[in-house]
């Protein structure tokens, strides 16, 4: 389920001299206990923390080329680009082709590809170009056989190199094989990424209902609504709203939907035919309809003009009349409706922002000695990686494309440097100052050297890691475009687990989130208590309550055999919580500045 | 008497959740204030008459904030007649929204959990903070200060003013 609350002011704009009051609200905006009560939290929370839930973006890809090589005697080349995906096995799989650009040298070709962005994962992509033939130039593209056509270049990069540069385009060059085995570059390849325009539509409504018909025998009803968009078939929903309780003319907090949550086939956010039923809400589950209304997004907006109420159906029982659905006096009215731009992932990660990457690793004894097979920190001779290597090159080949420096800081925390105290913070690379290292190879080495260096020892503690990072999130807080993530690897519970809840609750008000991965046979109670997927909101020994989710906990053996990998389980809400925090403090893509200075 | 001129605090007090009263939830204006360690200094919020026991204010309160001051004090109330109940209070450490390394005029969105008169648990205040550099009035012309008064944005950098030339 999707959606998203904001109670951001309608006309206030955040950049000039304008006021700007970014608020995050977790009013609940309702009376009473009990289930209610529980049910509000649940919801509003699950709301605040996947501020983009599921995300994946629908991405269109343009090419052109320049300078390809001339094969035809009497005219220039025909060029045709075809893209493809490269599978883990290695293998190609066409995901779409252009159409044919007639005596050129420099084509512009006018067919987009389309491709599904994943954050969590590397999405490797190989162009080929072709010169076609001129005896096919009048057969449909689909139909071409590509081993008939002259072959011109090849490139590749992955898609999170496209999203990340400067407006989305990246140039590559053209390599050609030549026939003894010898590579020669010839023209380049330049693709642009774009995401559909629906991508960035939201609207924000409020809902208020009048006279709804009482379900309670002994008190008002407790009403909520669901929304959900009509498919082939049935309905999907897409939005649910808190629950009111004790009110029969409830007001709702905002309703933002946005095109993503209608998938990649709702072209046009306005003209989605939408189901909203109100209900009454049950501590059983099994809530009771108390209506059903079906309109569009843009029948919604007309209720709003008009400040019209639409009354409520529900459909009857009764034999004689088997289809009919009753009218009620209960009706919808839409307090407040505006359509409003809502900045993706990309958006951001395209005009500049960066996630920084940072690596914390369990130095502690009960790993075992690395000079044994058995040891989690065994380092195999034949090259295969042990489940600290697996976890710190699988999160950071994703997460490099996205940092422009590459220099990663890395720390150990458990282990006594040689002639050194037990630390429960030193830098990997051995260096009493500087902490950063080259590259995800980088990380590697420091790590396999530092397993020469240190002796392990204990106990297992987290928050002077944490601390660490936030101190750097602090000290970048002036530049708004750097948002921090932290992986802590760790087979052990922790001694202070207050300690590290703490921290936590130190930087849920920073750009950081913190990805944990437990490696090792160990009971990971303590993990979960962290995650707040599957626990409360953290609570610090002051009293001070966390602003948002930060932690995402996987442990390492749950997905080793399955077909999603660890990183997809720790990456998948990353984009989510980075929306969250730019959101909430009314931060916008760089690009929406440069308009508005030069404006 | 501080010589020194105070920084501005300025409070946005959003929301609060789960307000209880003997465990009964509240059913209508909550109100709160805040005020500094120096106890001359405070705010009020206006009553949320319609909230319940999850209220929701969004208002702004601006408190001066001398040098030694330690932590402030926001206290969740419950206007029942003529007089004022206590609900719930929260001690905010300075060190939670000033820091070393924070910049100025970084908001911060904080939660505390409210503590009642006996020190049990009660609901959470949530709220946002940040801290406005001082304006040294006597060397800026009026209209510098008047700009800079109505800049209220999130500032990045060194905060430059607006449509004149320093």
């Amino acid at each position: 389920m999707g959606g998203c609350l904001s109670d951001v002011r309608g006309g206030q704009e955040a950049v000039g001299g304008n006021k700007t009051d970014p608020t995050t609200t977790t009013d609940m905006g309702s009376s009473g206990g009990g289930g209610g009560t529980t049910h509000n939290d649940a919801v509003d929370f699950f709301f605040r923390s996947h501020g983009c839930h599921g995300l994946f973006s629908q991405l269109e890809l343009s090419l052109s080329a320049t300078g390809l090589r001339d094969l035809d005697v009497f005219s220039k080349s025909d060029p045709m680009a075809v893209v493809y995906a490269k599978k883990i096995d290695g293998k190609l799989e066409e995901i779409g082709r252009t159409e044919v650009i007639m005596n050129s040298l420099d084509p512009v070709w006018i067919r987009k590809v389309s491709i599904v962005y994943q954050f969590e994962i590397v999405q490797p992509l190989v162009f080929r170009v072709y010169d076609i033939d001129t005896k096919y130039l009048n057969f449909s593209v689909k139909t071409l056989k590509l081993d008939e056509q002259d072959f011109l270049g090849e490139a590749s990069c992955a898609l999170s190199e496209i999203v990340t540069k400067h407006n989305k385009s990246l140039a590559l060059k053209l390599i050609e094989r030549n026939g003894q085995g010898g590579m020669r570059h010839q023209g380049t390849l330049t693709v642009h990424a774009e995401e559909t325009v629906a991508s960035r539509q939201a609207v924000e409504m409020i809902f208020r209902c009048s006279k709804l018909d009482n379900k309670d025998l002994f008190s008002k009803s407790d009403p909520f609504l669901r929304i959900s968009r009509i498919v082939e078939g049935g309905t999907i929903p897409v939005y649910k709203t808190e629950v009111v309780k004790n009110n029969l003319n409830p007001t709702w907090k905002p309703v933002c939907l946005s095109a993503q949550q209608f998938g990649s086939k709702a072209s046009l956010l306005l003209d989605t035919p939408l189901v909203i039923e109100c209900f009454d809400f049950n501590n059983s589950g099994s809530h009771e309809l108390i209506g059903k209304i079906q309109k569009s997004v843009a029948d919604l907006e007309k209720l709003h003009l008009e400040k019209v109420g639409e009354n409520f159906r529900i459909p009857t029982s009764s034999t004689r009349k088997n289809h009919m659905k009753v009218m009620l006096k209960g009706q919808l009215f839409v307090d407040r409706f505006s359509e409003k731009t809502r900045y993706s992932f990309l958006d951001y990660i395209s005009s500049g922002f960066e996630l920084n990457f940072m690596v914390a690793v369990d130095f502690t004894a009960s790993n075992g000695n690395p000079h044994l097979p058995t040891s989690l920190h065994y380092i195999d001779p034949s090259g295969r990686l042990n489940a600290y290597q697996q976890a710190i090159f699988e999160v950071g080949e994703v997460v490099q494309f996205y940092d422009s420096d590459k220099r990663f800081p890395a720390w150990g925390f458990g282990g006594r440097p040689i002639n050194g105290v037990v630390s429960h913070c030193f830098n990997l690379n051995g260096s009493p100052s500087e902490f950063e290292v080259e590259g995800v190879n980088g990380i590697m080495s420091a790590y396999s050297s530092a397993l020469h260096n240190v002796v392990l020892a204990g106990p297992t503690l987290f928050g002077k890691v944490i601390d660490r990072a936030s101190q750097i999130a602090s000290q970048s807080l002036h530049n708004q475009t750097k948002y921090f993530v932290l992986l802590i690897i760790t087979d052990g519970v922790l001694t202070d687990l207050q300690e590290s809840i703490d921290a936590l609750v130190r930087a849920s008000d920073l750009p950081l989130s913190i990805l944990i991965v437990g490696v090792g046979g160990a009971d990971f109670t303590q993990m979960e208590i962290l995650d707040a997927d599957k626990g409360k909101r953290l609570e610090s020994s002051t009293g001070r309550i966390a602003t948002r989710d930060i932690v995402q906990f996987v442990p390492m053996r749950e997905v080793q055999g399955g077909q999603i990998s660890i990183v997809q389980s720790l990456l998948e809400e990353l984009p989510g919580q980075f929306l969250t925090y730019m959101r909430s403090r009314d931060i916008k893509p760089l690009f929406v500045n440069e308009a508005q200075t030069s404006a | 008497m501080d010589k020194r001129t105070p920084r501005v605090l300025e409070v946005t007090v959003i929301s609060a959740e789960d307000l209880r009263i003997n465990d009964r939830s509240i059913k209508k204006n909550a109100f709160v204030v805040v005020q500094t360690d120096y106890s001359i200094n405070y705010r009020n919020t206006c009553i949320d008459t319609e909230g319940g026991s999850y209220p929701s204010w969004n208002e702004k309160l601006e408190l001066p904030l001398y040098h030694n001051v330690r932590f402030i004090r926001v206290e969740v109330q419950c206007k029942t007649g003529s007089s004022a109940r206590m609900i719930g209070e929260a001690k905010i450490p300075i060190s939670d929204f000033i820091g070393d390394y924070i910049p100025p005029h970084y908001v911060h969105f904080l939660s505390y959990r409210l503590r009642q008169r006996d020190g049990e648990r009660n609901g959470i205040v949530n709220l946002s903070v940040r801290v406005k550099v001082p304006l040294y009035r006597t060397f800026l012309p009026s209209g510098v200060q008047a700009a800079n008064e109505n800049y209220d944005g999130i500032a990045v950098g060194i905060p430059v003013s607006y449509g004149c030339t320093v």
